[in-house]
């Protein structure tokens, strides 16, 4: 395996990772939960996509539908069981809350899907283009071409609308936010809706090239947590910064190593970071509170 | 414009405020004064509509607002610019500015009220690209004040908004106070530094322990030579 086949592999991954990372940070900074139902939005995106397609849905109108039936789904969640929890101090029964949840849908999927693997047709064509040294089909260009473009619609709506504005206080101060009269349990419902929105849209344009199954939410969970980690829980910037980083250390071991390390690689890494540098990859923007 | 009667807020079993009552007429600066424990900042907090008290009532205007929330209040114009400052430490100036206008957004021009509050606090103009958190403490008392007047607030709740700066730091920010006062705000303001907010205030009110210890017109206070043992004395022993 040649080294430009690696990184476009690691890119393809990265941005997989990148996509359930922002999910994760932009839930955590809003409501201070870490939600391990994560992986599920992923796992949702990719099972439900596929109904409405062997429906004869055509893949635009799918999607769309898939996104906008994962929001609601999480959306329901959040009113359900995080709401109710938000006097509660206790880190760990939020965690236990959303572990609970995903275990939940992990089985309800299971009813409703079976335990067989499905396929999905790629967007695109099937024949890979080949790029300097390497090859890559045309699902991973939309893998990449997806997360580029999240990236830009998340960076347009942070930075340059009131609205993003009012989201990006309740993630820096949430006491101070509520004095201004923001309500942050709507930015937190909101919060919830949007990372299920992006983490249906990486379990979409995964589709074709993973098969779906009713049991990898979990595992998506897990990788997108590490990867939020590596880059610090401090940001979307940095979670897809940590995407990336994962991906590419995945590719790196599996290239040049055995593929069979692929998720000892992303635990590893996430012990090393936790050992060395617990905030992060990146490191803390540490502004000082006075 | 502001009358609480018979107020008692708790936090679980720690009464923090017992039975207080005063009133504060509309365009006057009104400062609490009183120890560290005395329940100023509580006192602030339920005015605001961040606790609920268990007896007594608010009156703004006339209407009791004693059982409102945050949002409420602000929407009627009443803005706390909380101890600590609480500003938006990672983020811009302006923004911190802007985003005190949440409430407000579609009835004020934004940039107006952002305009007004550069006229008060030149500096910060020329920071508003800055990270807040990067600011000297008194600048950072600037924005978290900016931030409150955005809203174009009818009565502004400003607690200890001296704390840790500078004696000149503090004297510039005073004399804005008292250009605010002129545009018709009403000010309470909460101060453990005594002297400094009596010199600008109309009246105050002494509280000890969670009860009103005296309430006076500013310069009866300033006057008065037991003043400091009054509230100092009684909280140290507590
Ligand atoms: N969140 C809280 N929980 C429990 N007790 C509190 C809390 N905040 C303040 N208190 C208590 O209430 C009393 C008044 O506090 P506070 O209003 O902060 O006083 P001040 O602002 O005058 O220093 C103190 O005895 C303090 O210990
Ligand atoms: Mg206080």
């Amino acid at each position: 395996m040649n080294i430009e086949q690696v990184i476009l592999t690691g890119l393809t991954n990265g941005s997989i990772y990148a996509l359930i990372a922002v999910g994760f940070v932009i839930i955590y900074n809003v409501t201070g939960i870490i939600n391990f139902a994560q992986g599920e939005f992923t796992m949702l995106g990719a099972m439900i996509v596929i109904s409405f397609v062997d429906f004869g849905f055509n893949m635009i109108t799918a999607a769309i539908l898939t996104i906008i039936i994962v929001m609601g789904i999480s959306t329901l969640m959040y009113g359900l069981a995080i709401y109710p929890l938000k006097n509660t101090k206790n880190s760990l029964t939020t965690i236990m809350v959303t572990m609970g949840l995903g275990i939940v849908i992990t089985g309800i999927s299971l009813l409703i899907w079976g335990t067989e693997a499905r396929p999905l047709a790629p967007f695109t064509g099937n024949r890979p283009i080949t790029f300097l040294n390497a090859s890559i089909s045309h699902q991973d260009l939309w893998i990449i071409g997806s997360c580029a473009v999240l990236v830009l619609f998340i960076y347009l709506m942070f930075e340059k609308t009131y609205f993003g504005m009012a989201f990006r206080a309740c993630m820096s101060n949430k006491e101070a936010s509520r004095l201004m009269g923001i309500s942050t349990e709507v930015m937190a419902m909101l919060a919830f809706a949007l990372s299920a929105g992006i983490g249906a849209l990486a379990g979409i344009v995964m589709a074709p090239v993973t098969f779906a199954e009713y049991d990898m939410g979990m595992m998506l969970s897990l990788k997108g947590f590490v990867a939020a980690v590596l880059g610090g829980l401090t940001g979307a910037p940095a979670a897809i910064i940590g995407g990336f980083v994962l991906g590419i250390l995945e590719s790196v071991g599996t290239g040049f190593i055995s593929s069979g390390y692929n998720d000892f690689i992303a635990f590893a890494a996430l012990i090393i970071i936790m050992l060395i540098r617990p905030s992060g990859i990146l490191g803390h923007k540490s502004i000082k509170k006075v | 414009m502001l009358e609480v009667k018979q107020l008692n807020v708790s936090y679980g079993h720690v009464k923090a405020i017992h039975d207080v009552s005063f009133h504060v007429k509309n365009g006057e600066i009104f400062s609490l004064i009183g120890a560290n424990g005395a329940g100023k900042s509580t006192l602030l907090l339920a005015i605001s509509g961040v606790l609920s008290p268990q007896g007594g009532e608010i009156l703004y205007n006339n209407h009791p607002v004693q059982e409102k929330n945050v949002r409420y209040m602000v929407n009627q114009g009443v803005t706390l610019v909380p101890e600590g400052r609480q500003i938006f430490y990672d983020m811009k100036v302006k923004e911190n500015l802007m985003l005190g206008a949440y409430r407000h957004k579609k009835k004020i021009n934004i940039l107006e009220e952002l305009e007004k509050v550069y006229e008060l606090f030149p500096v910060l103009k020329t920071m508003e690209s800055r990270i807040a958190g990067t600011l000297s403490g008194g600048e950072q008392q600037m924005v978290a004040i900016g931030r409150g007047l955005m809203s174009n607030p009818t009565l502004l709740l400003l607690d200890e908004p001296s704390l840790g700066l500078a004696p000149l730091v503090i004297k510039e920010i005073f004399l804005q106070l008292e250009k605010l006062r002129k545009t018709g705000v009403t000010i309470i303001l909460v101060e453990q530094n005594a002297k400094a907010a009596l010199k600008i205030s109309d009246r105050a009110a002494v509280l000890v322990r969670g009860k009103i210890e005296k309430i006076d017109l500013a310069e009866n206070l300033f006057q008065n030579q037991n003043l400091h043992e009054m509230y100092v004395g009684t909280a140290v022993n507590k």
